[in-house]
């Protein structure tokens, strides 16, 4: 699916959860979650990971709303531990659909983001590497000068700062030199399209969606 | 009417502050080949910066003076225009790219121009094979050596297609077989497609017979001239005598105290770069790695001063260097980075000089001598400069020199002699001779410029189809 087309539905679904009180509506996103990490031969790491993370938050809202709220409301504590679990498989679904860059190029192509946002942001993706393997550098040369940094050292952040503000004008100087101006109109060697069938599948899915929530069910 | 000219060009950093040229006259023809020199700090970089319009866009003033591009004013052409009609490739090859690998680079650059898509491909392929980069078109800029980054990096010029093609000082982090291949190919630009270029380098070797026109830059008058048959003649042959040619070198004796050995040793990040079965390096001399680019010498380096994983055995005073404590084993054993702001904790040159001079070893160096350093390198009366600001070559000079004065029994040095005029580069390696034999320090370095280097190494090592071995000339 198209990473615009998709993230709008996500986003869409994920402000209705927040507002909706259906364990169902949670539970239907959580299943299809598994479908699509299943479909995409996610490793069981990803599966350990989503079913982990949110657990001890799930655990904390259930229990507080199961012993200490004031009427002790069990159908909202299962609302809001399945919420915390249908938020993270929303996520999954969306990074396991698509990479950052092709998101980028979408969001350039087809929902016209500004090209300034596009690039600086891939530009700092690039950079995180880069950024990882300086602040080793800076330790081992501040090893060598007879400092010792650890990662809140005053002294790594002002070295880690000042090489991003150097990287980021020679980054820009680069940018321009290739020919880059902010917000002009590019071509595209890697056109990305919403195919009609985009449109229908959001519109169903929403549609779907829309019964969970309103039905009447749990 | 010439293609470029500049006239009554005053430029200056800061307001009010010094002023890098002035009142600058100068014409460019079309189709010509043109080699800017001058030391190491005098202002080539700005003033190509200058010529495609990145300054004062980016920094600076512009006191006085315009720049015509085939008569349009730089300061008044679109970007877009701009670098459709001159192009410049940077001296710090890694900055200069802002997609993760050389092919995305070139899309990226294809892009911004508007080239229509179904043209991108053969566009693309016609570059990469120009400039010899196909095979490593989709590799990770991270993973590739200064000279095959320097070869992407003039891909993307190409594919602008510009008019007027701009190099400040390419050749920096440029192995000598690279070099050779990318003059070649700028020669045929000029002599087949009519491109213009203009090429900043303070080493002359190699442009005698590509060169039609060669300017120099003198920091006194802050003016640059073009040189005229007798002072181009001279120039030519002053580096002409210091050609290099191969002069012996001890081998050597096996039986001297050992430093650093390897053992079934191999390292790299995504195939082994080195393997080797036994190898010593040498207590108390001056050893010179060479090899070609991309071959593993700063990643062997990297290794040994423990900024990176291999395997096998690497041994330091026969002990595994994979176990010891960096914080006492860089102490002992110090890397002087291939850039030199990666050196620097500080902001002035003086606290620099002040941090190194706290924490210098028992046999370091006295105040005096670094002072009689500072202004044998020309440094001296910078010290309330930030160091940041300095030129790459002063960067370097004050790199060592905080490295030397430390006291550090043991120095690797990758590529220390990087944008150094030669002046500047016989001094630094006097000191590093000194430092040798008088001092007893182990320098091991890593070195492309190979002008009069026999005169202060003992021994010379060669790393080639992944293999290090002693070489008997240098």
């Amino acid at each position: 699916m198209n990473p615009t087309v998709l993230l709008a539905v996500v986003l869409v679904c994920g402000i209705e959860l927040s507002f909706a009180r259906v364990i169902t509506a949670n539970l239907l996103v959580i299943i299809v979650g598994v479908v699509v990490l299943v479909y995409k031969h996610a490793g069981w790491r990803t599966y350990l990971r989503l079913l982990l993370v949110p657990l001890l938050p799930a655990l904390g809202v259930w229990f507080s709303m199961a012993y200490f709220a004031v009427d002790h409301q069990l159908h909202y504590a299962w609302v809001l531990a399945t919420r915390i679990y249908a938020y993270s498989f929303l996520g999954a679904i969306f990074t396991f659909s698509t990479t950052v860059s092709r998101t980028l190029a979408s969001l350039e192509q087809n929902a016209h983001l500004p090209t300034t946002f596009v690039y600086g942001m891939l530009a700092a993706l690039n950079f995180v590497p880069k950024i990882r393997s300086e602040v080793t550098t800076i330790k081992a040369s501040a090893q060598m000068r007879g400092i010792t940094l650890h990662f809140w050292s005053p002294q790594l952040m002002f070295k880690g700062i000042l090489a991003a503000l150097k990287w980021s004008e020679s980054l820009a100087e680069a940018m321009t030199s290739h020919g880059f101006a902010e917000n002009q109109p590019r071509t595209h060697y890697l056109v990305i399209q919403i195919p009609k069938w985009n449109y229908f599948a959001a519109i169903l899915t929403l549609a779907i969606f829309q019964i969970f929530i309103f039905s009447a069910w749990p | 009417m010439s293609y470029i000219d500049v006239t009554d060009l005053t430029f200056s950093y800061v307001q009010g502050g010094q002023q890098i040229l002035q009142d600058q006259q100068l014409r460019f023809d079309q189709g010509t080949f043109n080699v800017l020199t001058g030391p190491s700090g005098s202002g080539k970089s700005t003033f190509l910066r200058l010529l495609c319009g990145l300054f004062p866009q980016f920094t600076g003033h512009l006191l006085a003076g315009k720049i015509l591009l085939d008569g349009q004013d730089v300061g008044q052409m679109s970007v877009t225009q701009r670098a459709r009609k001159i192009a410049l490739l940077f001296q710090v090859p890694s900055e200069q790219f802002a997609m993760p690998t050389p092919r995305e680079e070139l899309v990226f650059t294809l892009e911004n121009l508007r080239t229509d898509p179904a043209e991108i491909p053969t566009r693309l392929e016609r570059v990469l094979a120009f400039t010899g980069t196909t095979q490593f078109a989709d590799r990770k800029f991270t993973t590739l050596s200064g000279g095959e980054q320097q070869r992407a990096a003039l891909s993307v010029i190409l594919a602008l297609d510009a008019d007027i093609i701009l190099l400040d000082e390419p050749f920096a982090n440029v192995d000598p077989q690279t070099r050779a291949f990318l003059l070649k190919r700028l020669a045929a630009l000029v002599s087949e497609q009519g491109k213009t270029v203009i090429i900043s380098d303070h080493d002359l070797t190699d442009y005698q017979f590509v060169a039609d026109y060669l300017y120099v830059l003198d920091p006194a008058k802050k003016q640059i001239h073009l040189a005229d048959p007798a002072e181009r003649a001279q120039r030519f042959k002053a580096f002409d005598q210091q050609k290099h040619q191969a002069v012996a070198v001890d081998l050597p004796q096996k039986d001297g105290p050992v430093e650093f050995a390897l053992h079934d040793f191999a390292t790299g990040y995504q195939q082994n770069l080195l393997s080797q079965k036994q190898f010593q390096l040498f207590q108390g001399h001056l050893t010179v790695f060479t090899g070609p680019n991309g071959v593993g010498k700063s990643t062997l380096f990297n290794a040994i001063a423990k900024l990176q994983g291999y395997r096998g055995s690497l041994t330091w005073h026969e002990q595994e260097i994979a176990k010891l404590k960096a914080k006492h084993y860089n102490r002992k054993v110090a890397l002087v980075f291939q850039n030199p702001v990666s050196q620097f904790m500080q902001v002035t040159v003086k606290e620099e000089l002040e941090l190194s001079l706290k924490n210098r070893l028992a046999n370091g160096w006295t105040k005096d001598q670094v002072q009689a350093a500072l202004v044998d390198l020309d440094l001296a009366g910078r010290q309330e400069q930030v160091v940041y600001q300095l030129s790459e070559g002063q960067k370097r000079k004050l790199q060592i020199l905080l490295m030397l004065l430390l006291g550090v029994p043991t120095l690797l040095l990758d590529e220390p002699l990087t944008g150094l005029d030669l002046v500047s580069a016989n001094k630094i390696m006097g000191y590093l001779q000194r430092a040798v034999k008088t001092e007893g320090k182990t320098v091991i370095m890593i070195s492309h410029q190979l002008t009069n280097l026999a005169q202060y190494a003992d021994y010379h090592i060669k790393l080639d189809h992944k293999e290090l071995s002693y070489e008997a000339t240098l």
